[in-house]
């Protein structure tokens, strides 16, 4: 790269982009296996069914945050020595490693969504709207996902992942298909688990808001928004516990 | 400043286990001038990992005194960076030679001289275009070592952690690790390597510290590497007989 390309880039011989690029890079076989799935999906369901559909999407939306995340040994452990051992702040170094991350993981997810609703148009959908819409509920999806697994693996030296899939799960079990359950957010324990537990009803209410099947309104998004920022300020907790305390650069 | 750039005393490290705290350091000592080489050398299990990971501001010690360039080991880590190769290197699947060598120079050094440190890394490493531009992953191990060492080397930090800098690697990369240690040591460096050979510990060594069950046992000085042998070593520190240096019955 000439010094001409280096300025242009803010100074960095490996620019953000080309950072986000190798995340994606070095989770090539994961990605492989979800661009495998939805082809399944797409060749078995066809085009008619849109519920089929939709649920190989919600299958991308959470596998693709999933294998971006960061485990343990990445944020802290052994495979991060490489670059903890440099003039760098261990705490906000992990925080950008994650807004990389949160970044590949919001593109990833609008261009595999992109690229299914354009498939199922192509296999004979006939309307364009409600799949349309799902792309944004889709990427909240993710991003609540990869918040969720980096609060996790900041504390979890193993297993952080198939924590993550836990709570999406019980999130799924303890809330249901319904929609709008204003006793949950009463008491102790239903509290908690708002707080814990994938916000399956936040998320429907959003969509179903933006599809035009519930009026509209702003507080699903924030809940969830809300929702991911507590997960990665677990995260970041967890990060400056582990600096804190000395359990960096080891796994 | 003072000559010494790492003080360590009476270190005392464990790690968490289940139900109770595993002893790694029983009150280490160690010390590290300033523009000398100093070997760790001990059985498997002595704690030299464990020392290095508190001089790295990795770790925390449960109690000792420790200082590097007179400041706490994570302060002195983030103002000035340290050179650090562990015993098990491993580098970011999916990123060549020259993605990691661009990122450690984007890390290590100030904005106007990264393009130059990243040129000299490559210049360092030593590797052909085609290894340079391969999957790290997919890379021997020795050339993985290579890559860490020149990662670890862009900027030229004051104070080098080495941990069994020579495993994997063949003559000739031994040779130019040699190089690099001692010209990091003319250039002011404190250098620190731990290492169950010998043999390299005969060639490198200034000052050689002994750590045996957390605890440090001896330390030497060697005048100026004069000539002393891996197998003389071997006898002054383990205590070893020479029946059994030389390999004959007894």
């Amino acid at each position: 790269m000439s010094s001409r390309a280096i300025l242009r880039l803010g100074g960095r011989v490996i620019p953000l982009h080309k950072r986000i690029s190798l995340l994606v890079r070095s989770r090539t076989k994961g990605l492989g296996g979800v661009v495998a799935f939805m082809m399944l999906m797409a060749l078995t369901v066809g085009g008619n069914d849109f519920v089929f559909w939709t649920a190989g999407m919600a299958v991308a939306y959470i596998a693709i945050p999933l294998i971006l995340a960061a485990d343990h040994t990445e944020l802290t452990g052994s495979d991060a020595a490489l670059w903890l051992h440099k003039p760098v702040h261990e705490v906000p170094y992990v925080l950008a490693r994650f807004a990389e991350t949160l970044a590949a993981t919001v593109g990833l997810a609008l261009l595999f969504g992109t690229a299914w609703v354009v498939s199922g148009l192509a296999l004979g959908w006939e309307t364009v709207r409600s799949p349309v819409l799902t792309l944004p509920v889709g990427a909240l999806a993710s991003v609540a996902i990869v918040s969720m697994a980096f609060g996790t693996a900041a504390w979890l030296p193993r297993g952080s992942r198939a924590a993550v899939v836990g709570l999406i799960v019980l999130g799924h079990v303890v809330f249901g298909p319904e929609i709008s359950q204003p006793e949950l957010v009463r008491g102790g324990p239903v509290l908690l688990a708002r707080l814990v537990l994938f916000p399956v009803p936040d998320i429907l209410r959003f969509g179903l808001g933006l599809t035009g099947d519930l009026p509209f309104r702003i507080q699903p998004l924030l809940a969830m928004l809300a929702y991911s920022l507590g997960w990665i300020a677990v995260g970041t907790l967890g990060i400056w516990r582990s600096v804190a305390t000395g359990r960096i650069g080891y796994s | 400043m003072d000559e010494h750039l790492v003080s360590a005393q009476n270190l005392v490290a464990s790690y968490p286990r289940l139900f109770r705290r595993q002893r790694a350091l029983r009150g280490a000592t160690l010390m590290a001038r300033i523009g000398e080489i100093t070997v760790v050398v001990g059985p498997n299990g002595a704690g030299k990992t464990t020392l290095f990971r508190i001089l790295l501001g990795f770790m925390r010690a449960d109690s000792g005194h420790c200082l590097v360039g007179g400041l706490a080991p994570p302060d002195y880590r983030r103002r000035h960076g340290v050179a650090y190769v562990p015993e098990f290197p491993r580098l970011p699947r999916g990123w060549t030679g020259r993605d990691v060598l661009g990122r450690g120079a984007d890390l290590a050094v100030a904005r106007e001289r990264r393009r130059e440190a990243f040129v000299q890394s490559l210049r360092r490493v030593a590797l052909d275009d085609q290894t340079l531009s391969k999957d790290v992953r997919k890379c021997s191990h020795g050339t993985q070592r290579r890559l860490w060492l020149a990662c670890a080397l862009i900027g030229d930090p004051a104070f080098l952690v080495l941990d069994e800098p020579f495993s994997g690697l063949d003559p000739p990369a031994r040779a130019a690790l040699r190089q690099e240690m001692f010209a990091a040591r003319a250039r002011g460096a404190a250098v620190l390597v731990a290492t169950h050979d010998l043999g390299e510990t005969a060639r490198l060594a200034d000052r050689i510290v002994l750590l045996e069950h957390g605890r440090t046992e001896s330390a030497k000085t060697l005048a100026g590497n004069d000539g002393v042998s891996g197998e003389r070593l071997e006898k002054e520190l383990f205590g070893a007989n020479d029946d059994a240096i030389s390999g004959s019955p007894s």
